[in-house]
């Protein structure tokens, strides 16, 4: 099996003792390299909890993960070397900033901490990427707007080159024709690099445009496995997942009915 | 529908004091509207939120509010004074903010926050205060509404907390509500409830809606007519049924940049913003 | 964002920080508090680098004939008991003021910022241990126990700073544990966890400077409760010691003759308010400034 992701029988937990909440059960999947993989969901369906797991920031789980072939020691943080591989995108531009650092800053600490020599060259490279350019690179985030700093925020993620990216609904906090400026980027950099990225949203319009696979969850288990094609066409068979998408047809995206 | 004479709003601007000056973050807005339900739509800083504010009297300090005519049935809103406004605020007009965190009062029972514009507005006994209460609890959809009138904003979810909103905002029997996105801090399919809802209510009720989103088919869906507000200006009035009438390139932008089957895995169209729109 | 800050797109790191330093200068200079409280923090910070050029008189000079003179021409503000220029003894009195309040700022914010932030980021034991240490020296009134302190150690300047330093800390530590609980968990921080990041590094790196403009608020209020603490051990004969012109030692001295002579006590007592009050409306100011609540 040639995946880039694998999650076998994953369990999540926030909290310890009396409070300790299940958040994600047995969970399974796999990921193929390059694939853009969706996880849907309502608020608590566990979505955000499986994708912090995988960004290595929440130890409190069990059960087996691989990420770019290295096995996931379960209950601790992983070592450095693993953000240099698997790198996140968080869903609030105006929280994920340091507010007292300039983009310069927030770009250099990773190149620093994982020992780029050309950090130089690559802020330079990463801030054209992603559209903003030099002018933007000595601002702090209160002087950019919701967009500049999302863009930023990948700027952050990429400039690692990791080969895994996971993407926590970065696009929802966002107007919607800024959230088409990011789906475009997102789109133009998984053209232009190896990457595999997994995608997190409640918006099935979103994901059915940008995702591969998408896996349903709904109270912390995965209940339905579908490609994008299926999603379109509405040939889901879960009750939860029809919900959604009788949802989501009101709410984004244009009823082709009206 | 066609009684347009609940709400009249002509010329209305609101400004607020800058380095360079006095800056206008909604320019000559109107509105005549009858017991319908008008969305307004609009992006960030389109100062749609701004204008729902103006409209119950609730800019901030140190903005300032004008207009040529701002009119409530027959109550002339800009002769208002601030005891003036609190007279209309709950009474004929109610507000539904975004998130019921943090438009709930954290350490006042629901009972009491619902109850508290009847205290305020007319003379009951509690006796009659708690029926009035809990029968509203119930028209919002709420299976339990006695536990519900006892409990405290924390102990309900984000879906619960919006209901109870609405049922504070209806028990004075309005003639006008204003909701502020009243649906973008709540999960999905809850949205769809609370929206269904607040259509039934409306419409059974004969109240005057003014749905304010940046989501323009949600919008769509549950107005009448669509005011399409961009850097403070209305720019195009829209028959929300006929979207596809819409002329206004900024409009047309909004549809097109949305993610459809038809569009899947390729390069949305972005929206190129033209200086003119913000004359026209 | 104005067309004010486009035009001022920086080009290096050094631009950027100069930039920001000139905004923030600005909204400092437009703030009234900040402005009054920065101009008497100012001339105290003149008088006292600039004693020996302003002084009129030798402040250790004593002459009995001219002692407890009225101001007036000879002696501006008077002479004291022994005849010295209360003027000068002012100006030179300025620097050991001056040095107890950096000292004791030098020593208890770093010490209480690092003790709360370690606290706030660790948790469990750790944060229970030291918050319990901090509520301890908290639990004293500050001039009881820094009297207490200076009377075990030895009457002197250097204790009466490690005095005061040692119960002004405990209010820094409580600030920085409470901002860094609610900066813990924020996006930005797991940013850079998500980075590779760890304990030292975003401590440092990613809390400390959302820590320092309350702290730094913090010092200057504390300043002015600072001046008080040591005007009070100088007073009671514990801070600096005499013929080293120091306010509180000279109020100390000037009570004997309060009725007979008052500007000998009077004449220290208002600079130590005006620079109390100094500090108070500069703290006052610079919380409106740098206070993200109240501009963007």
């Amino acid at each position: 099996m040639n995946a880039t992701i694998v999650i076998q029988g994953v369990d999540v937990f926030h909290g310890q003792g009396a409070q300790r909440f299940h958040a994600v059960k047995q969970a399974s999947l796999s990921i193929a390299p390059r694939e853009t993989f969706g996880l849907v969901g309502g608020s608590g369906s566990g979505k955000s909890s499986l994708l912090r797991v995988l960004a290595g920031l929440s130890p409190n789980w069990s059960g087996s993960i691989t990420m770019a072939g290295e096995a996931m020691p379960p209950g601790q943080r992983p070592p450095r070397a693993f953000h240099r591989h698997v790198q996140m995108v968080f869903q609030d531009p105006y929280a994920s900033l340091n507010p007292r650092h300039t983009v310069d800053r927030i770009l250099s600490e990773g190149l620093a901490l994982h020992g780029f020599r050309d950090a130089e060259q690559r802020i330079r490279d990463v801030l054209d990427q992603v559209g903003l350019g030099p002018r933007f690179r000595f601002r702090y985030p209160h002087e950019l707007s919701g967009g500049q700093r999302q863009r930023v925020a990948i700027a952050r993620a990429i400039s690692l080159e990791p080969q895994i990216l996971l993407l926590d609904e970065p696009t929802s906090a966002l107007d919607a024709s800024v959230q088409a400026e990011i789906l475009n980027l997102l789109m133009t950099i998984r053209q232009q690099r190896p990457v595999t990225c997994v995608f997190v949203s409640h918006d099935l319009a979103v994901i059915a445009h940008i995702c591969d696979r998408v896996a349903v969850m709904q109270h912390g288990s995965i209940v339905e496995h579908l490609t994008a094609d299926e999603l379109i066409s509405r040939q889901v068979s879960h009750p939860y997942t029809r919900q959604l998408l009788a949802a989501s047809e009101g709410l984004s995206g244009i009823d082709p009915a009206a | 529908m066609t009684d347009a004479s609940l709400l009249d709003i002509e010329g209305l601007t609101v400004s607020f004091p800058s380095d360079s000056g006095r800056v206008s973050v909604v320019r000559d807005f109107a509105l005549r509207m009858g017991r319908e339900k008008i969305g307004i739509v609009g992006e960030s800083g389109s100062g749609k939120s701004i204008t729902a504010r103006a409209i119950l009297g609730l800019v901030p300090h140190p903005g300032q509010t004008t207009a040529r005519r701002m009119q409530l049935g027959n109550r002339n809103l800009l002769a208002l004074d601030s005891a003036g406004w609190r007279g209309i605020r709950g009474k004929y007009a109610g507000m539904i903010m975004q998130d019921p965190k943090f438009s709930l009062n954290p350490v006042m029972r629901i009972g009491d926050q619902i109850t508290e514009t009847l205290r305020l507005h007319e003379k009951l006994d509690r006796a009659e205060q708690r029926r009035r209460a809990i029968a509203i609890l119930q028209a919002v959809g709420i299976d339990d509404p006695e536990r519900v009138y006892a409990a405290y904003p924390h102990e309900l979810s984000g879906g619960m907390g919006q209901r109870a909103m609405i049922a504070a905002m209806l028990i004075s029997s309005p003639e006008l509500i204003i909701a502020d996105e009243p649906t973008s801090a709540l999960d999905v399919l809850v949205r769809e409830q609370v929206l269904k809802l607040l259509d039934d209510l409306v419409t059974t009720r004969g109240i005057g809606l003014i749905l304010i989103s940046h989501d323009l088919p949600m919008v769509a869906r549950f107005c009448d007519r669509i005011l399409v507000m961009y850097r403070g200006r209305i720019v195009e009035t829209l028959d929300a049924h006929h979207l596809d009438r819409a002329n206004h390139p900024y409009t047309k932008g909004l549809m097109a940049c949305l993610p459809q089957p038809a569009y899947r895995g390729q390069m949305l169209p972005s929206l190129s913003r033209d200086p003119a729109w913000e004359q026209a | 964002m104005s067309a004010a800050a486009d035009s001022l797109i920086p080009n290096s790191r050094r631009e950027a920080r100069l930039i920001q330093l000139r905004i923030g200068l600005r909204r400092v200079l437009r703030n009234p508090s900040t402005l009054v409280g920065g101009i008497l923090v100012l001339l105290l910070l003149v008088m006292a680098a600039l004693a020996p050029l302003l002084a009129t008189h030798d402040p250790m000079a004593q002459s009995l004939v001219d002692r407890l003179t009225p101001p007036g021409a000879q002696h501006w503000l008077g002479t004291d008991q022994l005849g010295r220029d209360i003027y000068s003894r002012l100006l030179y009195g300025a620097q050991p003021t001056l040095m107890i309040v950096i000292l004791v700022i030098a020593f208890s914010a770093p010490l209480g910022l690092i003790i709360g932030m370690v606290a706030g980021y660790m948790g469990g034991w750790v944060e229970s241990a030291l918050m319990r240490l901090t509520d301890i020296f908290m639990a004293f009134p500050r001039l009881i126990l820094a009297l207490a302190l200076v009377s075990a150690l030895k009457p002197g300047l250097t204790n009466a700073v490690i005095a005061i330093a040692i119960t002004a800390w405990p209010s820094y530590a409580r600030l920085a544990r409470a901002e860094t609980l609610a900066l813990r968990h924020a996006d930005f921080v797991e940013a850079a966890r998500g980075l590779g990041q760890t304990g030292t590094r975003i401590v440092i790196g990613q809390i400390l400077p959302l820590c320092l403009s309350s702290a730094a608020i913090r010092a200057t209020l504390d300043m002015a409760g600072i001046i008080l603490t040591a005007a009070g051990l100088g007073f009671l004969g514990l801070g600096a010691q005499p013929p080293m012109a120091e306010w509180g030692a000279m109020i100390g001295t000037g009570r004997d003759h309060i009725f007979d002579a008052w500007w000998v006590a009077a004449v220290p007592g208002i600079a130590i308010l005006l620079v109390s009050l100094g500090f108070n409306l500069l703290g006052d100011g610079l919380r409106d400034v740098l206070d993200p609540k109240h501009h963007d």
